[in-house]
C-alpha cells in the first residue's frame, strides 16, 4: 500500500516538468516498486498460527485490569467495605433532611466504634458516639455497650395532648437532648434476645408557650432523668432486618427517674407483636404488626410532652405527620399485602390505624385514625436498604422514606 | 510518452504482480488441515499473576452487555471443530471414553498423602470453610466442607460436576472425597487468616475451630471433605470471556469468539452451573514439551445442580440472572404479586444429600437458562456453537453420567436417583433444542460407494429424519477458493451417490435435506474432501458460514 502511494505521487510530479530524460529507468524503477514484496507464502495452517503467535509476541503488554476495574477494586477494598471500618456517609430524615458523616471500626470479639455526625438544612444537628465491647460468655452470646449522643433539634412539631387535635394547632418547638447509657445484650438463644441498661438523659425544650394549647408539661425546662431499661424479644423471623415469614413478641419496660426533683418521674411499657404470613413460596404475603405504649406516674407527677409516646410517622401511622398525636398511652396496628416483583424489591399496599388517649381503656374506636397507601422496598437476602411509602390519610398525603422495614 | 513507456510499465507491474500474487496466495486447505492441536509457538514466560476484580467481572457483566456478534467462532479447525490446547481437549465424541474413564477424569491417585496435613492458609471469608494443605509428601491441596446439615451436598455435587466437564473436555483439576478428623491439621509456619473484619494475622489452633464450627460435621467427629490438588504450574490469573490475554504470545483469538466458552453455557446450563464465571477458573503457567504455556482450568463446581454450596440451590438460579430484566420487575410490580416468574412454580426435590432439584423438566427450556452474570462469549453463542456442544453431551452417555453421579458418593440411594435423573432430563432437553437447530449432517466420509454422513439429531432421537438428501457437486480450486458446479445427486438415505471425480484432487459437497423436519436443515452443510494417496479425506466442513 505504501509503495502503490509513492507511485501514485512520483508518476504525478514528473508530468509538469518533461525535463528528464532517463525516462525509461525512472519508469521501471516504478514498476519494480510497484510491485508488492511477496508476503510469506505460509505453507501450513501450523505456520500461519505460529506468525499470528509471533506477531503477538513482538506486541506483548502486561495483563492488567483497566481504569474502570482498578477504581472498583479501589473501593471493594477500602476499609469501611473489605469490613474493617471506615468514614461513611449517612443521610437522617426528622426535623428536615439531615446528612454527615460516619466512622466504623471493628474490633475484635464483634466489638466496633461507631462516630456519627450530621447536619440538617433547617439547623438540626446531632453528634453519636456507639461503642460495642467484645462479647463474652458461651460463644460470645452476651455483648456489652456504651452510647453518647447529643442532638440540637429544630422545628419538632407539636400538636397539643390527646387525640382531638386538628392541623392547625401545629406548633414548632427546639429540643436538645443529651443521653449517655451502658447496656447489656445477651442472645439467650437464636431466637430470644434480652436487653438491659442504665443512662443519664438530659432534656432540654424551648418554645414560644403562647402558640401551644393546653398544657405543656416540662415546656422550656431543663430536667434530667436516670434511666433504667428492661426488655426482651421472641424473634422467629430468619433476619430482623428482612423477612418474609416468621414473627416476633417484644416488650419493654424503662423506668425514667426524674432527678433534682422535678415532678416528672414515669414508667413506660412497651409492647409489640408481628407475624408474617407468606404465601405461594413467598412471591407475596400477609404481614401484620400491633404494638402499644403506656405510662404511668406517682400522685403529682406527669409525663414530659417531649417524651409521651406519639402516633404519626414513618413507623406507624404513615399517613399522619410526625409526632402528629401525643399522650401517655397509644396503640397501633398495621396489615400490609406484600408483593415481590424482583428478587431486591418487594411492594406493599398497607393500611395503619393508631390513636392516642390518657390510658389503654380509653382507647375507644372514635380515636383512631386510619390511613393507607403503598410502598417499595429495596433490600438484600437478609436486611433492606430503604423503602419509599406513600400514604393517604385524613390529613391528606404523606410521603416517607426510611432506612428499614416498618416491621 | 504515456504509450511507449508508462503502459509498458504498468502492465509490467500488473504481470508481477499477479504472478508474485499468486506465489505468495494462501491456499484455503493446507496440507495439515485439519489441525487437532493448537499452536503453541511462543514461550509466555513473562506471564504476570492478574486477578480480576469479582465485583467489577458482575458489574461489567450486568451494565455493559454488548449485542452478540453473530460472528462465526474463529478458534475453529476446518472442519469446524475445536483443537486441542491450552483452553480445551477433545475428549466425548472424539476419544474412547468408558464410564470408568469419566469416573476417574482427571485423577492421577487416591488424594494427599498419609500423615498430617499442615495447613498453609484458610478460607475466612464466605459462610462454609476452607483450608489450604500440603500433605507429607508436599502436594498441595485445597480442602473444602459441605454446609451443616446438607451431608455430601456441596462435596459430592462439585465432584459430579468435575468429572463431567472433564468428560467434555474442560481443562479440570483432581478432586477426591475424604473424611476429615481435626486432628489431622496442623498449623504450617508462617500461616495466615485474614478474618473477616480484621487484619491478616498468623492462623491460631482456635481459628480452625472457629472455622470447622461453620461445617458439617458428622457423628464420629469427622468431617466430609472434598480436597482439590492444586492446578499443575504457577497461577497467573483466571479465565477472561473477551479479548485476549495481553502477556500471552500464544492467545490470539478473542476469547468471546473461541467455541469451546461460548459452548461452555451449554454445559453450565446442563448442570445449572450459574456461577460460571472467571473467579471459579484458573489460569496457570505450565512447562511441557519444552514450551512454557498459560492454561486455562475450570474450577469450584459448588454452586451446580441442587447445591448453592452454602444451602441448597435458590428457586431462582439459572432461571433468571443476579439482577431480574427491568420489563420483567415492572410487570411484576403492576400484577399485585399475581403475576410470578417460572421458577416460583416449580415443584422441588430436595434431600440434604443433594439440595434441592426440579422434580420435572419437561418444560426446562436451555434456551431461557441464566447464570448469576452472563458473559461476552456466552452472549456471542451461536446455533453452531450450541450444536458443537450438543454432540459432545450426547457422547456422553448415560452409564458414564451414572459413574460421575457415583462418585459423589452421596450414600443416599433415591436423591442419587434423582441427580441422575435431573442430568439426564436436562441433557434430554438440550439434545432436543440443540441438535435439531442446524443442519446437523456430522462424520461425513466420501468413498467410491457414496457419501456416507450421519444426522446427528436423528441419531440422538430428537428428530424425524428428513424425507432425503441432496449434495451439491463442485469442482474446487484450492488455490483460488472457487468451486465449479458439477452435478446434484439426492437419495433418500444419509448415503448420497457419488459422481464422477476423476482427475480432481479437491470436491466441495453442500448437503443439505429435504422435506425436512426443520427448514434450517435446508441450508447446506458445505464440505471440502481432499483426495490424498487415491482416498478422500474430509478437510473441510462449514456449518454456518
Amino acid at each position: 500500500m505504501s509503495q502503490g502511494t509513492a507511485v501514485f505521487d512520483t508518476m504525478a510530479s514528473m508530468h509538469p516538468t518533461r525535463r528528464h530524460r532517463p525516462r525509461r529507468a525512472v519508469v521501471l524503477l516504478v514498476a519494480a516498486l510497484a510491485v508488492p514484496g511477496p508476503a510469506p507464502a505460509q505453507t501450513s495452517r501450523a505456520a500461519e498460527i505460529a506468525g499470528r503467535q509471533a506477531d503477538k509476541a513482538r506486541q506483548l503488554a502486561t495483563e492488567q485490569s483497566p481504569p474502570g476495574e482498578r477504581f472498583v477494586t479501589r473501593v471493594m477494598s477500602s476499609p469501611l467495605l473489605a469490613g474493617s471500618g471506615g468514614l461513611y456517609p449517612c443521610i437522617y430524615n426528622g426535623t428536615g433532611l439531615a446528612v454527615g458523616a460516619g466512622y466504623l471500626h471493628r474490633f475484635a470479639r464483634h466489638s466496633r466504634i461507631v462516630v456519627t455526625g450530621a447536619g440538617s438544612i433547617n439547623g438540626s444537628s446531632m453528634g453519636d458516639i456507639d461503642v460495642r465491647l467484645p462479647s463474652f460468655g458461651v460463644t460470645g452470646r452476651v455483648q456489652p455497650w456504651v452510647n453518647a449522643r447529643w442532638s440540637r433539634l429544630k422545628d419538632v412539631p407539636y400538636h397539643g395532648i390527646g387525640s382531638d387535635t386538628g392541623p392547625e394547632d401545629r406548633a414548632v418547638f427546639d429540643y436538645r437532648p443529651r443521653e449517655a447509657n451502658a447496656g447489656l445484650v445477651a442472645r439467650v438463644t437464636p431466637w430470644l434476645t434480652t436487653t438491659a441498661g442504665y443512662g443519664y438523659l438530659g432534656i432540654t425544650t424551648r418554645g414560644d408557650a403562647a402558640a401551644f394549647s393546653g398544657p405543656l408539661p416540662a415546656l422550656g425546662d431543663s430536667t434530667a432523668f436516670l434511666v433504667s431499661r428492661a426488655g426482651a424479644t421472641l424473634d422467629w423471623r430468619p433476619s430482623p432486618r428482612y423477612s418474609t415469614r416468621g414473627g416476633f413478641l417484644q416488650g419493654e419496660w424503662a423506668r425514667h427517674d426524674a432527678r433534682d426533683g422535678a415532678p416528672y418521674s414515669f414508667d413506660q411499657i412497651d409492647v409489640g407483636a408481628a407475624q408474617l404470613f407468606p404465601f405461594f413460596r413467598e412471591q407475596f404475603g400477609l404481614a401484620f404488626r400491633a404494638a402499644a405504649t403506656t405510662t404511668r406516674t406517682g400522685d403529682g407527677r406527669d409525663v414530659p410532652f417531649i417524651l409521651m409516646p406519639t402516633i404519626g410517622g414513618g413507623n406507624d401511622v404513615r399517613a399522619l405527620g410526625n409526632r402528629r398525636f401525643h399522650d401517655r398511652s397509644r396503640a397501633f396496628a398495621s396489615a400490609e399485602y406484600r408483593w415481590r416483583p424482583s428478587r431486591y424489591i418487594d411492594m406493599a399496599l398497607f393500611v395503619d390505624s393508631g390513636a392516642v388517649a390518657p390510658r389503654l381503656q380509653d382507647l375507644t374506636r372514635d380515636r383512631f385514625e386510619t390511613g393507607y397507601g403503598v410502598g417499595v422496598r429495596v433490600h438484600g437476602p437478609t436486611f433492606s436498604v430503604f423503602r419509599f411509602d406513600v400514604a393517604r390519610g385524613s390529613e391528606g398525603w404523606r410521603y416517607v422514606f426510611a432506612g428499614g422495614l416498618p416491621f | 510518452m504515456l504509450r511507449r513507456f508508462i503502459l509498458p510499465a504498468l502492465l509490467v507491474a500488473a504481470g508481477a504482480t499477479t504472478v508474485l500474487s499468486l506465489q505468495g496466495a494462501t491456499p484455503t486447505f493446507f496440507d495439515d488441515d485439519p489441525i487437532w492441536e493448537e499452536p503453541v509457538t511462543v514461550d509466555a514466560t513473562l506471564a504476570a499473576r492478574y486477578e480480576p476484580d469479582l465485583v467489577y467481572q458482575s458489574l461489567e457483566g450486568l451494565l455493559g452487555r454488548a449485542r452478540p456478534s453473530g460472528l462465526r467462532a474463529a478458534n475453529l479447525n476446518t472442519v469446524d471443530e475445536v483443537p486441542d490446547g491450552p483452553f480445551y481437549v477433545n475428549r466425548a465424541g472424539r476419544r474412547p471414553l468408558t464410564p470408568e474413564t469419566v469416573a476417574r477424569a482427571a485423577n492421577t491417585d487416591s488424594g494427599p498423602a498419609d500423615g498430617p496435613w499442615t495447613v498453609v492458609s484458610a478460607k475466612s471469608d464466605g459462610v462454609t470453610p476452607g483450608f489450604t494443605i500440603r500433605d507429607s509428601a508436599k502436594g498441595l491441596w485445597f480442602i473444602k466442607f459441605d454446609p451443616p446439615g446438607w451431608r455430601a451436598m456441596a462435596t459430592g455435587t462439585e465432584v459430579v460436576a468435575a468429572k463431567l466437564f472433564w468428560a467434555a473436555g474442560y481443562h479440570t483439576v483432581e478432586y477426591h472425597i475424604a473424611q476429615l478428623q481435626a486432628s489431622r491439621l496442623t498449623i504450617g509456619d508462617g500461616a495466615t487468616i485474614t478474618p473477616a473484619g480484621e487484619t491478616e494475622r498468623p492462623m491460631v489452633p482456635s481459628d480452625i475451630s472457629r472455622l470447622l464450627a461453620r461445617a458439617g460435621r458428622d457423628a464420629d467427629g469427622s468431617y466430609r471433605v472434598i480436597i482439590s490438588r492444586a492446578a499443575p504450574g504457577r497461577p497467573v490469573g483466571r479465565i477472561r470471556f473477551a479479548g485476549t490475554r495481553a502477556d500471552d504470545p500464544n492467545d490470539v483469538v478473542p476469547h468471546e469468539d473461541r467455541r469451546e466458552l461460548r459452548a461452555y453455557r451449554v454445559f453450565a446450563a446442563w448442570l445449572n452451573h450459574v456461577d460460571a464465571k472467571g473467579i471459579n477458573s484458573l489460569a496457570t503457567l505450565v512447562t511441557e514439551n519444552g514450551r512454557t504455556f498459560i492454561r486455562r482450568y475450570l474450577l469450584d463446581f459448588g454452586s451446580v445442580l441442587g447445591s448453592a454450596a452454602t444451602g441448597p440451590r435458590e428457586g431462582w438460579e439459572g432461571y433468571e440472572e443476579l439482577v431480574e430484566r427491568p420489563g420483567d420487575i415492572a410487570k411484576r410490580a403492576l400484577g399485585l404479586g399475581l403475576v410470578t416468574p417460572e421458577w416460583r412454580r416449580i415443584d422441588w426435590y430436595e434431600a440434604p444429600a443433594v439440595g434441592r432439584l426440579p422434580r420435572s423438566h419437561d418444560t426446562w427450556n436451555p434456551d431461557r437458562w441464566a447464570p448469576h452474570i452472563m458473559n461476552p462469549a456466552f452472549h456471542n453463542m451461536r446455533a453452531d456453537d450450541a450444536f458443537w456442544a450438543a454432540e459432545k453431551m450426547a457422547a456422553i452417555t448415560e452409564p458414564m453420567i451414572a459413574a460421575a453421579v457415583a462418585e459423589g458418593a452421596f450414600g443416599n440411594p433415591e436423591a442419587e436417583r434423582e441427580l441422575l435423573r435431573t442430568i439426564l432430563e436436562r441433557r434430554a432437553r438440550i439434545l432436543e433444542a440443540y441438535l435439531p437447530r442446524v443442519n446437523p449432517v456430522v462424520r461425513p466420509e466420501l468413498s467410491g460407494s457414496g457419501l456416507a454422513f450421519e444426522n446427528a439429531a436423528v441419531a440422538a432421537g430428537v428428530a424425524k429424519a428428513p424425507s432425503g438428501y441432496r449434495a451439491q457437486w463442485s469442482r474446487f480450486d484450492n488455490t483460488t477458493g472457487q468451486a465449479t458446479p458439477l452435478t446434484e445427486t439426492t437419495a433418500q438415505g444419509p448415503v448420497l451417490p457419488v459422481p464422477a471425480l476423476d482427475g480432481l484432487e479437491f470436491v466441495q459437497v453442500a448437503v443439505s435435506a429435504t422435506g425436512a423436519p426443520v427448514p434450517t436443515w435446508e441450508r447446506p452443510v458445505t464440505l471440502h474432501f481432499r483426495r490424498v494417496a487415491g482416498a478422500w479425506r474430509l478437510v473441510g466442513l462449514i456449518r454456518m458460514p
